[in-house]
Order: C-alpha cells, then sequence, then structure tokens
C-alpha cells in the first residue's frame, strides 16, 4: 500500500501535493514571463523597423 | 522539491535592482536622444535583469558568509530553500539573456557595459575584493554606478567620453561612485557584529569605529562636490542646483554628526541608521531632480 501524497521510498515525508502546487505555481509564472516575453520582441521588432523606415 | 518562484524573486535583490531601474532610466531620459518607448522599455527590462544577474550570483557565491549574517541568513540559499546550482544556473541565463536583450533592442555598446557591470560585480567585488580588502566597497561601488552610464549609451550608441570635460553619465557615473562608501559604511557601523561573524573585512571590524566614522564624512565631503560639481558645469539646471545643494548640507550635517560622535550605550545607533536612509533619498531625490528637468526641457 503507497500513500499517494507521498513519493515511494522516501523517510523524510516528501509532500507531492506542495511539490505539484511549487511547480504548477513556478508554470503559471513562467507564463506570464512567456507571453510578456513574445510582446516585447514583438514591440521592440515594431519600433526598430519604424526607426529602419525613416 | 522546487524552489518556491519567490525565492528567485529575492535572489534578484528586488531592492538594489530598483535603485539600477531608476537610475539607468534617468540616464536613458538625460541623454540627447529620444528613444522609442518601446525601446527604452526594453532596454529598462534588460537593465533591471542585468541588476537580478548579479544579484543571484552573488548570493550563489556568498552562501555560507550570507549563512553567518543575521541580516542576510533567512535568504533563500541560506535558508536551505533552493539548491546552489539552481541560483547558478538563474543567475547566468539572467544575465546572458539580459546582455542579449540590451544589444537587440538598443545597441552592443549598452550591451558589453551591461555585461561587464555584471561581470565587475561578480568577479571583482564579489570575489575579489570583499573578503580580502576594506577597500571593498570603495572600488566595489563601481559595480552600482554603471546603470546611468548603460542608459545613456542605450540611448545614444557611446558611453559620452568625448571631450575635456567630464560629460553628464560620467557624473552620475561618479555621484554613485562616491556616494557607495559613506552609505555602506553608516550601514555597516550598525551591522557590523554580523560582518564580524562572517570574516568580512569591513572597515569597522578592520580599522574600527572611529576610523569608519571619520572615514564617511571625509568620503562625503568629494561626493557632495561632485553633486555641486553637475550644475557648475552646466550638466544641470537650476532646480538640481537647489535641491542638491539643500541634500548636500543635509547629508554633510549627518555625516558630520556620525563622523564626530561616540557610540553611546543603548542608543540604537540612531544617527547611523539615519544617515543611511538618508543618504537613499539623498540619491533618489538627486536624480529625480535631473530627471524632471529632462523632461521639462
Amino acid at each position: 500500500m503507497t500513500d499517494t501524497n507521498k513519493v515511494p521510498g522516501d523517510d523524510a515525508g516528501f509532500d507531492m501535493d506542495e511539490y505539484r502546487r511549487r511547480q504548477r505555481a513556478r508554470a503559471r509564472v513562467m507564463a506570464i514571463l512567456l507571453v510578456a516575453f513574445v510582446l516585447l520582441i514583438f514591440a521592440v521588432t515594431i519600433a526598430k523597423m519604424g526607426l529602419a523606415s525613416r | 522539491m522546487p524552489a518556491e518562484w519567490q525565492d528567485f524573486w529575492a535572489l534578484t535583490k528586488p531592492r538594489v535592482m530598483s535603485l539600477a531601474i531608476f537610475t539607468a532610466l534617468v540616464g536613458m531620459v538625460a541623454a540627447p536622444v529620444a528613444v522609442p518607448p518601446a525601446l527604452g522599455v526594453a532596454a529598462i527590462v534588460a537593465i533591471a535583469l542585468g541588476a537580478g544577474a548579479s544579484g543571484a550570483l552573488n548570493q550563489w557565491y556568498e552562501v555560507d558568509v550570507d549563512a553567518a549574517m543575521r541580516r542576510t541568513a533567512a535568504r533563500p540559499l541560506p535558508g536551505g530553500r533552493m539548491e546552489k546550482v539552481s541560483a547558478l544556473h538563474f543567475g547566468v541565463g539572467l544575465g546572458v539573456f539580459s546582455v542579449l536583450l540590451l544589444g537587440f533592442a538598443t545597441n552592443w555598446l549598452a550591451a558589453a557595459v551591461l555585461a561587464i557591470s555584471i561581470l565587475f560585480y561578480l568577479l571583482i567585488y564579489t570575489v575579489w575584493l570583499k573578503p580580502r580588502t576594506a577597500q571593498n566597497i570603495v572600488i566595489g561601488g563601481a559595480a552600482g554606478a554603471f546603470p546611468p552610464l548603460i542608459g545613456w549609451a542605450a540611448a545614444t550608441g557611446s558611453i559620452g567620453w568625448d571631450g575635456a570635460l567630464p560629460s553628464l553619465p560620467w557624473m552620475l557615473f561618479a555621484l554613485i561612485f562616491l556616494w557607495t562608501p559613506p552609505h555602506f559604511w553608516a550601514l555597516s557601523l550598525f551591522v557590523r557584529t554580523d560582518y564580524a561573524a562572517a570574516n568580512i573585512p569591513m572597515l569597522p571590524v578592520v580599522a574600527g569605529e572611529r576610523s569608519t566614522r571619520r572615514h564617511i564624512f571625509l568620503y562625503t565631503l568629494p561626493m557632495v562636490a561632485c553633486a555641486m560639481a553637475i550644475p557648475a558645469l552646466g550638466q544641470a539646471g537650476a532646480l538640481f542646483a537647489w535641491v542638491a545643494g539643500a541634500m548636500s548640507v543635509i547629508f554633510l550635517g549627518l555625516a558630520a554628526q556620525v563622523g564626530f560622535r561616540r557610540e553611546v550605550a543603548g542608543d540604537s545607533m540612531r544617527p547611523e541608521k539615519r544617515l543611511f536612509y538618508f543618504s537613499i533619498l539623498y540619491l533618489f531625490l538627486l536624480f529625480l531632480t535631473l530627471m524632471a528637468e529632462a523632461l521639462l526641457h
């Protein structure tokens, strides 16, 4: 019988729920940063094209 | 267990980063070339990430020092909330990314200066000077002085080294460089037991409290001279001259109070703390005034 919230063989009582919560939070922040990055590069590209066409 | 994202954020030393952002913004706004908003935002983001990378790499290298100091013991690495290698990967990745972003968005001279500032903070200040000499904060102060120069370079494509008289970005560099010792020595007076515990040869640990107090006052003099030289050399207007003059008089007064007193048991080092916090306000107000003048011009 294995506790689904514990990593098998881990005597320290590894909390899988906490592990997943942290992963989800980090993934959410990464998603926001990636969207911000894409928007930033898009804006930079448009601005540089504007400068080049002057 | 993966570290929380908040720990990565803490690794970037957000308060130090905010000063870098602000001074870089002033360098960019004060430059004679207008930057398209999108490129300006990208440049500021890149400089912020570069400052964050410096902070992360500093914490990666100094984990043992931070663990020995009460002020820093709760940081993510000494607090045991993050693997050391994660901090290294994060710092290197952020540093490389920030330099590439700045180069792509503005120009490669600005990117090169940003790269130099990150390497200076890590190699010259953190690795070489800080554990070896009481002059660590004097020479290492250059690391924090780069942002206005980077902002200026991002806007103009040059570092303003073009005449006999020092140009504005170099005067701003000099101002932050000269401001750093009295600012950090005031801090080091009221946390000197921390530095002693970590074997960091800060001036109060090596030369004693009396010598540090004299140094604070003496280093305030060239800083004030530099601040006043900016309007005197025509690099700023009358508003800056008034603000810098008034703030410098107060700074000198507080520095003299710290410089020529002896600590009284149980006084909680109030004058030193007052000087430390005022020094932050001093730099902020001077740069804010410069930015206001540039925007109103």
